[in-house]
């Protein structure tokens, strides 16, 4: 947030913020601010920024009454943050299922006029991005976690497995069953020769 | 194309979250009730900023001092061989708590806030309900609900009363105005809160443990205090600095959280307490007592006169208070039981030179916590009148 824990002598790391607003609550405040619209942002990309207004606030008001909770050993507060916000994902299922079905439909006023190749080649992409929505909606609730997880928050499969208080080989595995899937999805080979059933534990 | 960056692009940019979405969630998120319209009745908070604490001392000097109730702790009546006594004694009945099929805590957490009208008001004041089931499937809830913000001490009580009583306090938190009230919020259920149970977070361990990971921790107060009371390590591999030093405040506060945060055996909790009481820098006080109004016996910690100040940039500076406080640790001298966590001011001077020694700046009482044989609920009744 503030600084990363190496970069200074009086630089606060979250932790220091998180346990000082045990007893000083406005500190929170600052972890707030470092997060709240980087969260507000994931979950509206994944969502809408409706269900972001509320997921978001709820977010951090989780995170404010559960403060004491947070490990103080973690120095970064955002693998924490982003595992409360994908629990609160969870109960918007019905949502997301809207969302995806949304982004694979296709435009309904077909591709502009045009030269035949540039016709052609939106009318390829844009079949190319709605069997993506959909791969991607397919994905299990527990791999596609994971893929936005890396792909929209940019956090690294430890920061995942923080936030999802999974091992790193059960990330690692996620991730690359999901990303075979859609690659799958949108023709290419895949590596991994996919399997579909129980994925991990 | 590379199916992730196909992925990124297939979830477009949003807009940032409106000022006022961002503001309701902000006062959420730092324990204001922040419901209702607010009265301009100006307050400045207890701790932090550096300009408002001429403004604090200058507003409550002159409305005279309101000053400790009866039932405020009194930290000068330090009596260090007793205390230890009666200490050890209450660590020996911590010994012998019975286990049920829930394991439950009910906490409230509160903060004091100096107002201009010279009387002072516990404002983000929050109660806490988590329960966690023994047994892997049999559940676990966190529950949440804003209480009234109320007069800090009897004397407060009646300065607020001649102001004619307000029932919404306004204050100035680092910048950010929040309203606190006396009304009370309806318990709500976390949503991210729920789990099927059996797994209790523990700090220092880096995940849940099972319960029977839990029963199984070391009952020896040098295993524990090596294990807990140490610095929060380790650090991620690679980072450059290793972990800072851990201050005796902290080894309270650490302790306390770890009793507070799953049902500890008996004889682990009462070997934690013995490894506090021998921390240096800790010593014992007979008889302490909580906003509750509770006795028991205290662990309690002084503290420098220095802190941190957080500045506009969200960096921190080093800074004299010009006051200084007391952590305490309270517990029930019968069962050994934590009470409660408060920061009270030892030496008036700064934002609380109106004030007298043994002011709570702000508690984290435990209203109860233990284990039960039927699925816990948040109790209705409010914890103060």
């Amino acid at each position: 947030m503030v600084a990363p824990p190496d970069a200074g002598p009086d630089l606060p790391t979250d932790a220091s913020v998180i346990e000082r607003s045990w007893q000083d609550p406005e500190r929170f405040g600052v972890i707030f601010d470092a997060y709240f619209a980087e969260i507000h942002r994931y979950v509206a990309r994944r969502l809408d920024v409706e269900a972001a207004d509320d997921i978001a606030a709820e977010t951090f008001h989780v995170a404010f009454r559960r403060r004491k909770r947070f490990d103080l050993s973690r120095d970064n507060a955002r693998p924490w943050l982003y595992g409360i916000a994908t629990n609160l994902i969870a109960r918007h299922r019905r949502t997301e299922a809207r969302r995806f079905r949304a982004l694979a439909r296709l435009g309904d006023d077909g591709p502009a006029g045009g030269h035949e190749d540039r016709v052609a080649a939106q009318v390829s992409a844009e079949h190319e991005r709605s069997r993506l929505a959909q791969a991607v909606g397919a994905l299990s609730a527990d791999q596609r976690d994971v893929l936005l997880l890396v792909v929209l928050a940019d956090l690294t499969y430890d920061e995942v497995a923080q936030a999802l208080d999974v091992p790193y080989g059960t990330v690692a595995s996620r991730f690359s069953r999901a990303r075979a899937k859609l690659r799958k999805a949108l023709g290419g080979v895949d590596p991994l020769h996919d399997q579909e059933g129980p994925i991990d534990g | 194309m590379d199916e992730l960056q196909a992925v990124r692009e297939l979830f477009p940019e949003t807009p940032p979250p409106a000022a006022r979405v961002t503001a309701r969630a902000r006062r959420r998120a730092t324990g204001a009730a922040g419901r209702r319209l607010p009265r301009l009745r100006w307050a400045l908070p207890g701790l932090g900023l550096v300009a408002a604490a001429t403004a604090v001392a200058l507003a409550v000097g002159s409305a005279g001092s309101a000053g400790d109730g009866p039932k405020r702790p009194v930290p000068t009546s330090s009596l260090p061989l007793d205390g230890r006594a009666v200490f050890l004694a209450a660590a020996e009945q911590a010994e012998r708590q019975p286990m049920g099929g829930y394991w439950y805590c009910d906490q409230i957490s509160g903060q004091s806030y100096l107002l201009k009208a010279g009387y002072a008001v516990i404002g983000a004041h929050l109660e806490t309900f988590e329960w966690t089931g023994a047994a892997k499937g049999s559940g676990g809830r966190f529950y949440g609900r804003d209480l009234p913000a109320r007069p800090a001490t009897p004397e407060d009580e009646a300065v607020w009363e001649r102001a004619g009583a307000p029932t919404s306090f306004r204050v100035m938190s680092n910048g950010h105005p929040m309203t606190y009230t006396r009304k009370a919020g309806r318990w709500e259920e976390d949503k991210g809160g729920q789990h099927s149970g059996g797994r209790f977070f523990l700090m220092g361990f880096g995940k849940e443990l099972t319960t029977q990971e839990v029963l199984a921790l070391p009952t020896d107060s040098r295993t524990l205090a090596k294990r807990f009371l140490s610095p929060p390590s380790p650090r991620r591999p690679g980072a450059k600095r290793g972990p800072a030093p851990v201050s005796n405040a902290y080894k309270l506060l650490r302790a306390a959280d770890l009793l507070t945060s799953a049902p500890l055996p008996p004889k682990v909790g009462a070997g934690l307490m013995r490894a506090l009481v021998a921390q240096p820098g800790v010593h014992t006080i007979a008889t302490a007592s909580d906003a509750l109004g509770r006795q028991g016996v205290a662990l309690a910690v002084d503290q420098p006169s220095w802190g941190w100040d957080l500045r506009p940039d969200g960096t921190f500076v080093r800074k004299d208070n010009g006051y200084r406080t007391q952590e305490q640790l309270i517990f029930d001298k019968k069962t050994g039981a934590l009470l409660a966590e408060q920061s009270v001011l030892l030496t008036p001077g700064g934002e609380y030179r109106s004030r007298k020694p043994g002011f709570v700046i702000d508690y984290w009482l435990i209203r109860s916590y233990g284990w039960t044989d039927r699925r816990p609920s948040p109790p209705p009744a409010l914890p103060f009148r």
